[in-house]
């Protein structure tokens, strides 16, 4: 019986040494890859196609499909009440999205097939590698400038909609304390406490969103006094259709929140007092005392929001019109600066992430001198971007070898370098200064929201496939369509610094639309060798103030959700900057990108450093944020 | 044991497959074999009157009689060097509740099924914080039917069949930043109108394989101590055991999130493939310890994608994940350590039985017996192969290589001394007391009868 034992023992041995537990431990898949492709245009495409299959259809699938174009689909009963080509079956049944997404992409499509059809080339050969349809394919490489466009205008008509800060006056003797307190270059008017706009050119009482101090050298023991207007709905762009139901006008004074520096007051409490007024209530008058005065030679901070009683249920959840929530500051006695002297950094709102953020040094910023590029982007990651990063390193037959940072599927990236020492990036900057505005202002509600120009990425990919310098990618740029808001920085090897503020143009603005930007430029650097930008604009200001129909439609610090959480994140990184002036190497930068107050811990997409002298960089991708992340050294011209 | 496999695809609550059921385990970690002992046991031995090893009893009946007195050859526990004694059957029907409610992560700490999902609104900060407190239940009728080829060699069959599982998703919220858009931060209700305006349903609790097959089980057991005189002499019982499954389960519902199926691998029990080798001795006539080592193995197997026609948003996988997807569960490897012994021997009645003999009565087994097991169980990793990479590996986190620390207990009431033909036992079977790691903590009540038999 030994022999049956024996064996018995062994095959169980066996068996479990052949399929035992040696399978080890599972590990996560790179989330960031490095994609070479070489070769003309479709072959470069054939390439990251079939090198991404896999990731193309999962980044298609969980972004787009799952998560973007449903989340879209929640806007077309906003957008079929003004533009009736939308109310058609074919956009029916949850396909809204799809299809706007789709035929915007098709109208780009037609433009890049005269202009730049290696880019067409590219796109079909990744369709073509990864077995993914093509339309899938253009969608995924056009659906960022089509969404922002779409975005602020639906988002601009919601805001046109609900309730907003028209006046805002300190209760305070202002008028005769020998200072221009409201900042409209007059000491002691009348209305000196009261605070006032110069949309248009012309001061005139009401409250305008500012980058500065809307009031100064206020008493420790002054009152303020808000009035908040809540407009009617609208139905249509006609204005005669009847507000979508729940749609009510009058304001709830129970709504009201006020931030006082870092402490939250609401209606319940004491020091708001708060009045209706007008036929249907639609004024609300609210009396702030901040409890225990205000400190003396500070900057104070409020961020002051409120709603009205509507009751909507599309989109769901039930919802009233909510006022964007309006960031001020103002100085107390004794603190001595001018309202513009004094930035609008404000508090932390407890909530808002910092957005998307690049910044250019060279010469005296940094310890040799050495020109470089940095870049955090954030905007839409939605835990699913980062699983499909790639820095793809071309290889073309024809033009510079770059690399781009990007995402499976994607042939460009929103910052990218090539071999010649050129780097550049790309940030959203909102406006209604974009094609599908533009649509909306030529063909009123026969319009479709069509996009138009060449996509942001793409421009960085024609600045970097054909120009050496900052000068000649300038140049290059100009000739192209802006799709949408956008701030670029470019930096060469040489030491040359650009930045870029662009909108669409539509109304043939002197500016063309292109507005450039020097190093130490006011409000984008902390000295003469830096320049930053996140998500407004510095410099093209104002970005449009026109009506489009029967709609107001105002420049990008009035209603952009992006306004003041890009301001203070500038600020911010203004400061981090100077108090590193000269510091800023590699490592410098990349200690930068970390602060904590510039990390958007939920919508980080990548982030990098470029050396340009060196044909360099240095990646973080794949994690969220990104900047948790290793910075990976890359270069172009081989080990770095 | 029965982890409930939980999934986050890119959102919120994938409760796929909660393997919850103790099912099997619920009598040990051997479905079928646990069973009668024959001569080797001391005791059975001589109620056998077969102490030489011969096989007893054997000529004694010969009809279609149900009940006989062979019965005195029960065993007083479930032994792990238990057999039938040659041509006898044994037919075990239990009922096992398995309960599932948390598991061990990989830092081996105990949290819920389902890690808690922080939500946002794209660019509007946090909506809340959901936390799935999911439970799992099932509830299986185990029948068994065993047969002693020879007195060393008994065969048997399993037929589990769920007779009912519930996934409870005891969802908790804890609301997050105040959200401009509401004015007001989000409710739970709130956050599923939004969902739902994106063409996702909020998950609703589910209930499912009512009266379902699982795998069917096959096995052997070959107690060879019985052949080799150097371990007789020293008392020591070998038994090989060998299980495998019939793949009879019926896999979890591809389009439900919060669904669970009924095989080997969604109960989490025992492998497709086992192997046992275990080793026992007694002391003090009542007192038996034995040690089992164990090597199960999980075969891999294919599955149908889920298509996101019932949960859009969260179950869209085919397109990239391909119409179906594999698993090669990990396999179990490990040691089980059991002491059992006599409680109460109870009154011994001059019963039709055994045959009206008091004497013979008294060598029936005791009214009252017990036994602790405590068996550490190495998981190993599981595999799963898709047209996605990242797809997998969001499972394969969830499923690494790990351990799972199980206390059992067991408590058997044997009526034979009092002229009844049955036996009773009642189990509990615990995970969650003792830590683990990477593994679902299910625990499991469990209750049944045995009817032995013998036909000729």
């Amino acid at each position: 019986m030994k022999a049956p034992v024996g064996t018995a023992i062994l095959l169980l041995l066996a068996t479990a040494g052949l399929v035992g537990p040696a399978c080890g431990r599972a590990e996560q898949p790179p989330y960031a890859q490095v994609v070479v492709l070489e070769g003309d245009a479709y072959q470069r495409g054939l390439q990251h196609g079939r090198a991404l299959s896999s990731r193309i259809r999962s980044l298609y699938t969980m972004l787009l499909e799952t998560n973007l174009m449903p989340y879209l689909n929640r806007e077309q009963d906003d957008v079929m009440n003004f533009l009736t080509v939308y109310q058609q079956p074919e956009y029916q049944e949850g396909r809204f999205s799809y299809r706007m997404l789709l035929e915007s992409g098709q109208h780009l499509l037609e433009q890049l097939e005269q202009t730049h059809p290696e880019f067409v080339e590219e796109m079909h050969g990744v369709a073509d590698g990864s077995g993914v349809p093509f339309e899938q394919i253009l969608v995924m490489n056009t659906f960022v400038d089509t969404m922002l466009a779409f975005r602020s205008v639906t988002f601009f008509i919601r805001q046109l909609q609900s309730p907003r800060l028209e006046e805002l006056e300190f209760l305070a003797p202002l008028a005769a304390d020998g200072i221009d307190n409201n900042g409209d270059g007059q000491v002691d008017e009348a209305d000196d406490a009261l605070a006032k706009s110069n949309r248009g050119g012309t001061w005139r009482p009401g409250y305008e969103p500012r980058n500065h101090a809307v009031m100064v050298e206020v008493p420790g023991d002054a009152r303020i006094r808000m009035l908040f207007y809540d407009p009617p709905g609208l139905g249509g762009f006609s204005g005669g259709e009847e507000p979508k139901p729940g749609d009510l006008q009058g304001m709830d004074p129970e709504s009201v929140r006020i931030q006082l520096d870092d402490t939250l007051y609401t209606a319940a409490d004491d020091c708001i007092e708060s009045t209706l007024q007008g036929e249907k209530g639609e004024y609300l008058e609210v009396i702030f005392t901040p409890p225990g005065g205000l400190p003396p030679a500070s900057v104070v901070s409020l961020i002051v929001q409120a709603h009205n009683i509507s009751i909507i249920d599309n989109p769901p959840p039930l919802h009233p019109r909510v006022m964007r929530d309006e960031h001020i500051v103002f100085t107390t006695r004794g603190y001595g600066q001018p309202a513009a002297a004094v930035a609008n950094l404000g508090a932390w709102d407890g909530r808002s992430m910092p957005p998307a953020l690049g910044l250019a040094v060279r010469g005296s910023s940094t310890p040799d001198g050495q020109p470089r590029l940095a870049h955090h982007f954030a905007l839409l990651d939605s835990n699913i971007a980062h699983k499909h990063a790639v820095l793809f390193h071309h290889h073309p037959d024809q033009g510079n070898e770059f690399a781009v940072l990007g995402w499976a599927g994607i042939i460009w990236g929103f910052s990218g370098m090539n071999a010649d020492g050129l780097a550049c990036l790309a940030n959203p900057s909102d406006t209604l200064d974009n094609p599908l505005a533009g649509q909306v202002k030529h063909d009123a509600i026969n319009a479709k929201l069509l996009s138009e120009g060449t996509p942001i990425g793409l421009q960085l990919r024609l600045a970097l496939q054909q120009a050496g310098s900052v000068a000649q990618a300038t140049e290059l740029l100009r000739g192209e369509g802006a799709t949408f808001g956008w701030n670029l920085l470019l930096v060469d090897a040489a030491g040359g610094i650009r930045g870029i503020e662009r909108d669409a143009n539509i109304l043939g603005d002197p500016d063309g639309g292109f507005v450039e930007l020097q190093p130490g430029q006011a409000g984008a650097a902390a000295g003469p060798d830096d320049l930053h930008t996140g998500m407004h604009f510095a410099a093209n200001v104002p970005d449009f103030d026109t009506r489009i129909l029967i709609f107001d439609a105002q420049p990008q610090n009035w209603w952009s959700s992006f306004y003041y959480r890009s301001l203070r994140a500038g600020l911010i990184l203004g400061e981090q900057t100077a108090r590193r002036y000269g510091q800023l190497d590699t490592a410098g930068l990349v200690e930068l990108l970390r602060t904590p107050e510039l990390v958007d811990t939920r919508e980080s997409m990548n982030a990098v450093v470029f050396e340009p002298a060196r044909a360099t960089l240095h990646y973080a991708m794949g994690q969220v944020p990104a900047t948790a992340g290793q910075f990976v050294p890359y270069s172009l011209e081989g080990t770095p | 044991m029965n982890p409930a496999k939980s999934e986050q695809a890119g959102a919120p609550v994938r409760i796929a497959a909660p393997a919850g059921a103790a099912c099997l385990a619920a009598r040990g970690r051997t479905l079928v074999l646990t069973s009668l002992r024959a001569r080797a046991h001391p005791l059975a031995a001589r109620i056998m009157g077969n102490v030489g090893g011969r096989r007893a009893g054997a000529a004694c009946l010969a009809m279609f009689v149900l009940l006989a007195c062979l019965l005195s050859a029960m065993p007083a526990r479930a032994g792990l060097s238990d057999t039938l004694p040659a041509g006898t059957f044994l037919l075990d029907s239990s009922i096992s509740l398995s309960q599932l409610h948390s598991r061990y992560n990989d830092q081996g700490q105990k949290t819920t099924l389902i890690d808690e999902l922080k939500l946002y609104e794209p660019g509007s900060g946090l909506q809340g914080t959901l936390i799935p407190r999911a439970e799992v239940n099932y509830l299986i009728l185990i029948n068994q039917l065993q047969y002693g080829v020879t007195d060393s060699l008994s065969v048997g069959l399993g037929i589990p069949v769920v007779l009912n599982t519930s996934v409870d998703l005891n969802m908790e919220w804890i609301p997050g930043d105040y959200q401009n858009y509401l004015g007001r931060r989000y409710s739970e209700d709130d956050f599923w109108q939004w969902a739902g305006s994106m063409g996702q349903p909020r998950p609703r609790d589910w209930q499912g394989n009512r009266g379902t097959l699982s795998d069917i089980i096959l096995g052997v057991r070959w107690r060879f101590s019985d052949h080799l005189p150097w371990l007789r002499r020293q008392q020591l019982r070998t038994v090989l055991t060998v299980m495998g499954a019939l793949p009879t389960g019926s896999p979890p519902p591809p389009e439900e999130l919060a669904g669970a199926g009924t095989t080997m691998w969604d109960l989490h029990s025992q492998g497709e493939l086992c192997f046992h080798l275990a080793l026992e001795r007694t002391f003090f006539e009542r007192i038996n310890l034995g040690v089992d080592t164990f090597y199960e193995i999980f075969f891999r197997h294919s599955y149908t994608t889920p298509t996101g026609s019932k949960n859009p948003l969260l179950l869209t996988l085919a397109p990239y994940v391909g119409p179906s997807y594999s698993i090669d569960p990990g396999d179990f490897a490990g040691v089980a350590l059991q002491i059992e012994g006599t409680i109460i021997y109870g009154p011994a009645l001059a019963t039709w039985l055994s045959g009206h003999d008091a004497a013979r009565a008294e060598k029936l087994p005791p009214l009252l017996s017990a036994s602790v097991m405590y068996k550490y169980t190495h998981v190993a990793g599981s595999d799963w192969q898709s047209q996605s990479a990242i797809w997998d590996w969001e499972k394969e986190k969830l499923w690494l290589p790990g351990h799972k620390n199980t206390l059992w207990f067991r408590v058997t009431v044997s009526l034979l001394r009092l002229g009844i033909p049955l036996r009773l036992y009642f189990a509990y079977r615990n995970q969650s007391w003792l830590g683990g790691r990477n593994v679902r903590a299910a625990d499991v009540f469990a209750g049944g009868l045995q009817l032995p038999a013998r036909f000729w």
